[in-house]
């Protein structure tokens, strides 16, 4: 009983976590694009139902990345129990492989989109690209992604702990 | 073909925009829940509060995804259409989308407060109160820019 309490707390934690990462990425990008003029030719090359299962797609890749890069940093509490030396390169590789996950499901989506639009034989020579150069690229934006919301996380983390800790104190 | 087309991708944009619209209530809702049996602890049970606090948060983090998922399909909307972010619409769409950040940021250390109090059993109303007090502030504020931002 009180394992299964932990555990669905360790994934609450996770959810969260994963959830505020995704979501926190999706806001600041709209708001730099929308500030830059760049949002609306954006918006208008992708349909409904591309962009809701983009969003999916790295709401659910960052979602598993975050319990990657979690996974045994949880006591009671969630105050890692893990050094920093461990967790920081921890949450820069999984940004990593995050991003490359969201390539390929971003590259099955588009495969699936191309296809009802009969553009199949553009997508093979794409699907090329984004195995080679596409992939190291997308690694390296979700490593540079995954040690941001890793400093952002413990800044979080931090205040929390301050927060708790100050009311526990008063009399 | 596109008689029938038309209609269906109407359907999925009403179907968006009522999710955008209906994912408020239940963020709105749980915060005020949550901060009425926090301010009468007298009244409720300390433990309880924190497992209707504890369940709100799963509710809550899959609403704030739903709602950014919708939201950008409500600006997609839009097309070419859209408005520049240098005019009166676009100025409170920024402001509307700084505030959905801020929330998302702020609400972390809520949600890990709450696993907190609950992993070692010992809720503190006081700090659940000013939590949820100031999660349902903030989410009038943000409710407040979206009805201003869909009139004009």
């Amino acid at each position: 009983m009180a394992e299964s309490a932990i555990r669905e707390r360790n994934q609450l934690v996770v959810f969260a976590l994963g959830t505020f990462h995704a979501a926190g990425l999706i806001v600041a990008l709209v708001l730099a694009l929308y500030a830059a003029g760049g949002l609306a030719p954006l918006l208008s090359s992708l349909s409904t139902i591309a962009g809701l299962a983009l969003f999916s797609a790295l709401w659910l890749t960052t979602v598993w990345s975050t319990h990657r890069t979690l996974r045994g940093a949880f006591t009671v509490a969630p105050w890692t129990a893990v050094p920093l030396g461990i967790m920081i390169p921890r949450a820069a590789w999984r940004g990593g492989i995050n991003g490359v996950a969201f390539l390929a499901c971003l590259g099955l989506i588009l495969v699936i989109s191309s296809a009802f639009n009969g553009d199949i034989g553009v997508v093979g020579f794409g699907a090329l690209i984004f195995a080679t150069v596409g992939a190291a690229f997308a690694f390296v934006i979700g490593l540079v992604l995954g040690l941001l919301f890793a400093c952002v996380d413990l800044a979080l983390v931090t205040a929390t702990r301050a927060i708790v800790n100050n009311e526990e104190s008063r009399p | 073909m596109v008689a029938i087309r038309v209609p269906a991708l109407h359907a999925l944009s009403l179907f968006v925009r009522w999710a955008h619209v209906a994912g408020m209530a239940p963020i709105l809702g749980g915060a005020l829940l949550v901060w009425w049996l926090g301010v009468r602890r007298k009244d409720a049970n300390a433990g309880v509060v924190l497992d209707v606090a504890e369940r709100y948060e799963w509710i809550f983090w899959a609403a704030i995804g739903v709602q950014v998922m919708t939201g950008v399909g409500n600006l997609g909307a839009f097309g070419d259409a859209l408005p520049a972010s240098a005019t009166g619409w676009g100025t409170k769409l920024i402001l509307k989308l700084i505030a959905v950040l801020a929330l998302a940021v702020l609400s972390v250390p809520r949600t890990l407060a709450v696993v907190a109090m609950a992993g070692v059993k010992r809720p503190q109303p006081g700090l659940l109160s000013v939590f949820y007090g100031g999660t349902a502030i903030f989410v009038v504020g943000i409710a407040g820019l979206a009805v201003w931002l869909a009139h004009g």
